[in-house]
């Protein structure tokens, strides 16, 4: 039984909220369930992501009712003159609701984190994602404790759950303006990255900053006989420095991760081809190999550009030029049961052999027409590239079992693959140097 | 346990709510008098620790109150019933004076019997593990004073205790009162000439924030027979409570 000297008002302002958060967290998972394996990056990166679109504005507004129902001017149990007014109050009552709050949040990702540990591949939790995830939870308690210490009631409860609610999902609605200081995000550091740590860690710092802040005022508050007066001198100091640190950030772009330096790498050569992937994504190698043989085979032999394929995961796809020439990369999703899980890496590879890499680089300026007709009749190099990607990745499709595409282009239609291919072989450089000028 | 008053002034900006007050008492029941609006619960608030005066001294048990550290101490001491309080109605009984006496300083591990024992002293034991919302409004004022007395405080302060009380609630709640006096310094404000008169041992009264007499309750008495009106007037009330009026009025002050 808990003491009643340190959680007075009963279980249910407790339990209730706890087993929601917890319940809503652990529903936000469930889609990752089905995912043959867990990946570390990912798991890690659900702490600051959907799971905190419930968990939030629970606690905040958790928190809102118990203050309001506690902490009221005229409480009997409340009243300014105590010995224990004001900082040990919030110490006690804070801390608890903090700490169930937190741990119903840690219980409600538990099931995904055992999972993981279970069948990862490689790597371990990243810590601060982690971290920010946690110490959001207890923000949000800190912050919605405040609210109903300063209104008094815990009528102030629902408003704290709508505006936690819309406060959470800034960066859905402002594109990530706000990132540096709101959790939500999804962009995140994935698999062969790592957090940006002055991006991260400011957030942090933001997260620990408006904890302090507002336990501190509440003490304050609880420590006088009238919630509200003109601010002091220091109270109005720590206002003004949560306002400029959460607005700083705005007008800026920082990425929240960065490529790993030496990301753990598994590589096989099958048929004149390096097939490396991330050591997260290590069962998906075999699937790589099986998925890339048709489009080589469409394309008639392995080019020099693309003698490799690389998991992106091992790339730092935030550096133009930073991939090797030989290299084509290919984004790996694990996904279970589809029937069609190859058509993603042999476009992307069917992009890489056609030389649309190369065209976005050397034509960055260039929007491919939206309409299939003028793809077929422009004679820009980037257009007959990507007719010729299409027409690699149907030919791979088909060889592969797949059925086409509604929306495809009917490249080189009409025109006998062999003869496709021989027109490839010839064209190859123009091809590797998106110089193409003609088509077969 | 004497509390001091030292020539104590609180102004409010261009207002002084208090002029200049001394007044020192000790164990027994002691009471405050005047009417709404003369500064009492302003008194209060100094005694209690809430509020700083603009000038002079209180001290109580020797601990002076300017200091943090004499607050501090003082607090350990302070038993406090406001004139208006509210209780969460889903608490219990019991819990809600448990919780009074961690933040009155209790142990944890105190709380639970320290309540049980609050409670059987203003007789809510039966009511223990009511739900707060259950209690009638005697009951309330009684959960109230539990409250204050959880932490058995050497110093116990209630503010108009019995306003909103039935005859019958009033008259239980002056017993105890009275029974809580003999252990201990109680400060009772009212603007209730009978609570004064009938509980305690010295009386201060305050008008328009001055202390206007202080002394036994006979020399109370003796000064509202002087200024008792003849028995001719047409004054409503008891001759006792006339007799304060005049007092009152004489003072400059409309009760």
């Amino acid at each position: 039984m808990i003491r009643p000297s340190r959680w007075p008002l009963g279980w249910l302002p407790l339990l209730l909220p706890a087993i929601s958060i917890a319940l809503a967290v652990f529903s936000q998972t469930l889609e990752t369930f089905s995912w043959p394996y867990q990946v570390w990056a990912r798991t890690s990166q659900l702490f600051v992501s959907e799971p905190l679109i419930f968990a939030v504005p629970l606690s905040a507004a958790a928190a809102a009712y118990a203050a309001g129902r506690l902490t009221g001017p005229d409480r009997i149990t409340n009243l300014a003159s105590s010995l224990r007014s004001g900082a040990p109050v919030v110490i006690r009552q804070l801390g608890s609701l903090g700490c169930v709050f937190t741990a119903s949040y840690v219980l409600g990702m538990l099931p995904l984190v055992v999972l993981t540990t279970l069948t990862a591949h490689a790597g371990g939790p990243s810590p601060l994602p982690v971290l920010t995830g946690l110490l959001s939870v207890l923000t949000a308690t800190a912050v919605g404790y405040f609210a109903g210490v300063l209104a008094t009631t815990a009528w102030i409860a629902p408003l704290v759950l709508v505006l936690g609610f819309l406060v959470i999902q800034l960066n859905m609605a402002s594109q990530g303006s706000f990132r540096e200081v709101i959790p939500l995000t999804y962009d995140g550091a994935g698999v062969g990255q790592v957090a940006n740590l002055p991006v991260v860690g400011y957030r942090l710092a933001f997260l620990l900053l408006v904890t302090t802040v507002t336990s501190l005022l509440a003490s304050r508050a609880l420590a006088r006989s009238r919630r509200w007066k003109i601010p002091s001198w220091s109270t109005a100091g720590m206002i003004v420095l949560v306002l400029v640190m959460s607005l700083a950030p705005l007008g800026t772009d920082p990425r929240l991760a960065k490529a790993a330096s030496e990301p753990p790498r598994t590589c096989r050569t099958e048929a004149g081809v390096r097939y490396c992937v991330h050591q997260a994504h290590r069962p998906e190698l075999d699937e790589l190999i099986t998925a890339a043989e048709p489009v080589y085979q469409a394309y008639g032999n392995v080019p020099a550009h693309g003698e490799q394929v690389w998991d992106s995961a091992l790339l730092d796809g935030s550096r133009a030029g930073s991939t090797p020439d030989d290299v084509v990369s290919v984004g790996i999703r694990i996904r279970a049961g589809r029937t069609d899980s190859m058509r993603s890496p042999q476009r992307q590879l069917a992009y890489g052999l056609a030389g649309s890499t190369s065209c976005a680089i050397r034509f960055p300026e260039h929007v491919q027409p939206s309409m299939a007709r003028a793809v077929l009749e422009s004679r820009h190099p980037a257009d007959i590239a990507t007719e010729l990607s299409y027409w690699l990745a149907g030919r791979a499709e088909q060889t592969s079992g797949l059925r086409p595409r509604t929306s495809d282009i009917p490249a080189f239609d009409g025109v006998p693959p062999q003869e496709v291919r021989t027109w490839i072989a010839s064209h190859e450089r123009r091809i590797t140097e998106c110089a193409l000028d003609s088509r077969p | 346990m004497d509390v001091e008053l030292d020539r104590v002034t609180l102004r409010y900006g261009r207002h002084t709510a208090l002029h200049d007050i001394s007044w020192t008492f000790g164990e027994g029941v002691n009471g405050l008098l005047g009417p709404n609006g003369a500064g009492k619960t302003t008194l209060l608030s100094l005694l209690t620790t809430v509020s700083l005066p603009s000038e002079g001294r209180i001290r109580l048990n020797g601990n002076d109150l300017s200091t943090a550290r004499g607050r501090k101490e003082a607090r350990k001491l302070l038993g406090y019933v406001p004139q208006r309080f509210s209780l969460a109605s889903e608490m219990r009984t019991r819990d809600t004076v448990a919780y009074a006496g961690w933040i009155n300083g209790l142990p944890d591990a105190e709380c639970l019997p320290a309540a049980e024992r609050a409670l059987e002293a203003v007789s809510l034991s039966e009511h223990a593990r009511l739900r707060v919302r259950k209690l009638s409004g005697g009951q309330r004022q009684r959960l109230g004073l539990a409250a204050a007395l959880v932490h058995d405080p050497s110093v116990l302060v209630l503010d108009e205790p019995t306003v909103g009380l039935d005859p019958g609630q009033r008259l239980r709640l002056r017993e105890l009162l009275g029974e809580l006096g003999e252990q201990r310094t109680v400060l009772l404000s009212s603007h209730l000439l009978e609570d004064i008169a009938q509980l305690c041992g010295t009386v201060a009264v305050l008008a328009e924030g001055r202390l206007a007499f202080a002394g036994s309750n006979d020399e109370f008495h003796c000064l509202l027979e002087a200024n008792a009106p003849d028995s001719t007037s047409s004054a409503l009330g008891s001759p006792f409570e006339r007799a304060y009026d005049t007092l009152v009025n004489s003072l400059g002050v409309s009760g």
